[in-house]
């Protein structure tokens, strides 16, 4: 029985990445989030392919996620949600203006989301406030 | 070859020149294929490993290369490339 849940929730694991995901947006942005709400857009609606693609594709053109990717193989797993929680914040005022599900869905996954963010200055402002605390033997400077 | 990926080759990264020819889209073709071939079991080939491909395709060249960095992509996050795709399957569902 353990075992069968194991395998199921190992199965699944996207799935819960996705419910940390929407957790970890719905504490930090509330605001935001209560607006997609009212819309009825849920996050995984387009935060699933930047998942599964790990950024590929959309939002970001093909060099930026090659830094991105640099970013991924060295601190693991907890890029791919900094990455997708800023993403949303930095778009907030935008999503806030747009008010219908349609609008809003098109922008996120027509990669309207991409035009404004500059990602290497993104990385390491991530790097410098959140990414790798307690990874001291990196020796990144 | 298995259907789906070559269902696939076309729709990879479009705009990218490599996928425009014929010989990216074997590259694609090759190291899927492979993959398909090395974990017949557990994922064989899901959507949207062709497009981890595609990206590892454009900047590592050399196709052995690419195919074992895809098969640590991939086993570095068990659940979320599977055959059914049962993710999706527990999001839609009721």
């Amino acid at each position: 029985m353990y075992l069968e849940f194991r395998a199921l929730v190992r199965r699944c694991s996207l799935m819960v990445d996705q419910r940390v995901l929407e957790d970890l947006f719905a504490v930090s942005q509330p605001g935001l989030r209560d607006h997609l709400q009212i819309h009825g857009v849920n996050i995984s609606m387009f935060t699933v392919s930047w998942l599964l693609c790990m950024f590929i594709e959309a939002p970001f053109s093909l060099n930026d996620s090659l830094l991105l990717w640099d970013y991924l193989f060295l601190f693991g797993d907890e890029v791919v949600f900094q990455v997708a929680l800023h993403l949303l914040h930095w778009n907030g005022s935008k999503l806030l203006s747009l008010s219908s599900m349609g609008d809003i869905l098109e922008f996120c996954l027509r990669s309207g989301i991409k035009s404004s963010i500059d990602i290497a200055a993104m990385l390491r402002s991530l790097l410098d406030t959140t990414l790798g605390k307690g990874k001291h033997s990196l020796g990144l400077t | 070859m298995h259907a789906p990926v070559l269902q696939d080759l076309h729709r990879t990264l479009p705009n990218e020149a490599l996928f425009q020819s014929e010989e990216g889209r074997r590259s694609l073709e090759r190291v899927l294929g492979a993959y398909s071939v090395f974990d017949p079991d557990v994922i064989g080939y899901c959507q949207s490993m062709n497009v981890l491909c595609g990206g590892l395709l454009l900047w590592l060249k050399d196709e052995e290369e690419v195919f074992w960095t895809l098969v640590s992509v991939i086993h570095q996050r068990v659940g979320y490339y599977t055959k059914t795709m049962y993710a999706f399957l527990v999001l839609i569902g009721p």
